[in-house]
């Protein structure tokens, strides 16, 4: 895969223009960062910390209230934080960036609790985005829960460069977008399968989900099953312009690799690790890529990544 | 009053300022370059990631883990070998206007004495540290540098294959530190550098597995600071009276701790750690540590060094 050139990665105090709950613990958080808007390649990456106090707009209006806040705003925080990298979402030309994440963690927690208004740290953007140097004919988007975010940003700019697109959605919780029912009926699925997520409609998407626990409308299973059934359902000679996207978990993603391989379908996956410090210095976020030579060495998914060629990635290397 | 002067010589060791970068946490010098702002040229030196004879793979994943005010790592040491860095490395970087350490380390006394003749014929080399404290590799590392006669040893070994300035850097697990000073600089250590991380290990409750893939690791940043200081304190009561400089590091988030660190016994600092979190803190580290020496009338840098007033 071509390595495009590295970009200057802004290091910048970003005002929280919105931070907005979803559905399943999940946080959409926006962020003002003109030149990271500008410049992100979707696939890219934010490494956001929130530094400092978190100030309280106006006054407690009673000891519940006190407590209430203390959840999401726990109190005696070290000042220490290691900066949380994540995919950027969507960017919009006037200067705001999004990402989409749940809350899973201190860090997350802390992010989801942010004040309007209040600065995050962020450095961005950052690593080798997904390689549109020839858009597909048909890009294939598949995705395991939060995987769908940084996703977001790539179908926008796969369909503005005329890809038609394919997403295929698998979810273990509620989903943090908006779904709708749609009476179009797709070949490679079941007829009562179809949810669809909107935002993704609206670029032209034909798009399906599967969920771990029934639920009406979505496939029961995961987003691999819905992945196997559209490549079976391809036929050979339609193979030809259509390329496979994919960010999720590891398991998942691996299984993908290995449809994509089966099918000889060209894949790029979106890895994601442990971050220290998200530059590529201290060594923390390794997998084991292929290299020219054959022979499987450990990369940072950071800098070297977070895309890959799936073909590349030492799959089994890790449980 | 005028400009201090924050230039400093250690044993030959000349920068333009007491700020070195931290081996282990700024790789070999060209990742940090990336973000705007940041100009290699505002350190004073760059201790170049732990280099080993052959290459390493380093350690399983997860490496690391963020803890209460600190990280934990284990790396395990991947590099690239030192003959790749020697001949692919070193000459790019001469292109910044800074000090160039090379972090060496090895399972046997030979293997650091190997390294060192490999990194002795590069040109662009002002110093080389000699790594007896890295708790991430199975052999060598902290084991050397947790007995007096072994870091002697691998410090004398070097000695013969490095002509220049030689830091020999100190592990804080053990109990007593001054021993280990006191061998490495009679072994003809020219500079103390301290601390390395001190062990320890986090607990996934959930799995009840260690998160690290090593299990165990090395703790860094504001956590150890404290841990830090008084180990500097004490080496520089051994070092000062043989004339030896210490480079003091552990836990230096800003311009204030790494003034502690001075006045404690360290002749020039490194930051490490805090680089992670806060990319733009050499420059915030260099800007605060000329305020303070303006604003206490200090006009020189090295007459704060070892000021400390005990109670």
């Amino acid at each position: 895969m071509e390595v495009l050139p590295r970009n200057t990665i802004h290091h910048l105090r970003c005002p929280v223009l919105d931070v907005v709950e979803l559905e399943g613990g999940h946080c959409r958080l926006r962020f003002h960062a003109p030149p990271i808007a500008r410049s992100s390649i979707p696939g890219q990456f934010v490494n956001v910390r929130l530094p400092g106090r978190i100030d309280r707009p106006r006054a407690f209006d009673s000891y519940a209230d006190v407590v209430e806040y203390h959840k999401t705003h726990p109190v005696g925080e070290a000042p220490f934080l290691l900066a949380r990298p994540f995919g950027v979402h969507r960017a919009g030309a006037d200067g705001w960036v999004e990402i989409l994440f749940k809350v899973v963690g201190r860090g997350t927690r802390l992010l989801a609790g942010a004040a309007l208004g209040s600065r995050l740290d962020v450095l961005g953007s950052i690593g080798n985005g997904f390689n549109l140097t020839q858009p597909p004919q048909t890009a294939v988007l598949v995705a395991g829960g939060t995987g769908i975010a940084p996703l977001y940003l790539l179908a926008e700019r796969l369909h503005r460069a005329g890809s038609g697109l394919v997403v295929l959605v698998g979810t273990g919780f509620a989903l943090p977008m908006t779904l709708s029912d749609s009476d179009e009926v797709v070949h490679f699925l079941d007829k009562d399968v179809t949810a669809v997520i909107d935002e993704y409609v609206d670029l032209g998407a034909v798009v399906r989900i599967a969920t771990i626990e029934p639920r009406k409308g979505c496939h029961t299973g995961t987003s691999v099953d819905l992945l196997s059934q559209y490549l079976q359902a391809l036929p050979p000679g339609e193979r030809a312009g259509k390329a496979i996207f994919s960010c999720g978990p590891w398991a998942m993603q691996a299984a993908v690799a290995g449809l994509a391989a089966r099918y000889a379908m060209p894949c790029q996956v979106l890895l994601e690790e442990r971050m220290g410090c998200g530059l590529g210095a201290c060594m923390a976020c390794v997998c084991k890529i292929r290299q020219e030579t054959g022979e499987y060495k450990y990369k940072r998914v950071c800098v070297d990544g977070p895309v890959f060629d799936a073909n590349d990635v030492g799959w089994e290397a890790r449980e | 009053m005028s400009e201090p002067k924050l230039a400093v010589d250690l044993a030959g060791l000349e920068m333009h300022n007491p700020l070195i970068v931290a081996s282990g946490t700024f790789a070999y010098g060209e990742e940090f370059i990336n973000v705007g702002g940041f100009k290699n040229e505002d350190i004073g030196a760059i201790a170049l990631k732990g280099t080993t004879l052959e290459p390493r793979e380093g350690n399983a994943t997860p490496r690391v883990a963020e803890t209460a005010s600190g990280m934990l790592n284990s790396i395990g040491l991947q590099n690239p070998g030192a003959d790749a860095v020697v001949r692919d490395v070193l000459p790019r970087l001469r292109a910044f206007d800074t000090r160039l350490i090379a972090n060496i380390a090895g399972g046997t006394v030979e293997e650091y004495r190997e390294v060192a003749r490999r990194f002795a014929r590069a040109p662009e080399l002002d110093a080389i540290e000699v790594n007896i404290s890295c708790p991430n590799v199975r052999r060598g590392g902290a084991a050397f540098g947790a007995d007096p006669t072994a870091a002697a040893d691998v410090v004398a070994a070097v000695r013969e294959a490095w002509g220049g300035p030689l830091i020999a850097k100190l592990t804080p697990n053990v109990t007593d530190i001054a021993p280990i000073a006191a061998a490495c600089i009679d072994a003809g250590a020219d500079i103390l550098s301290l601390i390395n991380t001190l062990r320890g290990m986090v607990i996934d409750t959930a799995t009840r597995r260690p998160v690290l893939g090593n299990n165990f690791g090395g703790l860094s940043g504001p956590a150890v600071k404290p841990v830090a200081i008084l180990m500097v304190h004490q080496v520089y009561q051994i070092a000062r009276e043989k004339n030896v400089p210490v480079i003091g590091m552990g836990g230096i988030a800003g311009a204030n701790d790494a003034i502690e660190f001075i006045i404690a016994g360290a002749s020039a600092f490194s930051v490490g750690t805090a680089l992670f979190w806060n990319p733009s803190v050499c420059r915030q580290i260099i800007d605060g540590l000329r305020a303070y020496l303006i604003e206490h009338e200090i006009d020189d840098v090295s007459k704060l060094v070892g000021t400390l007033k005990t109670n």
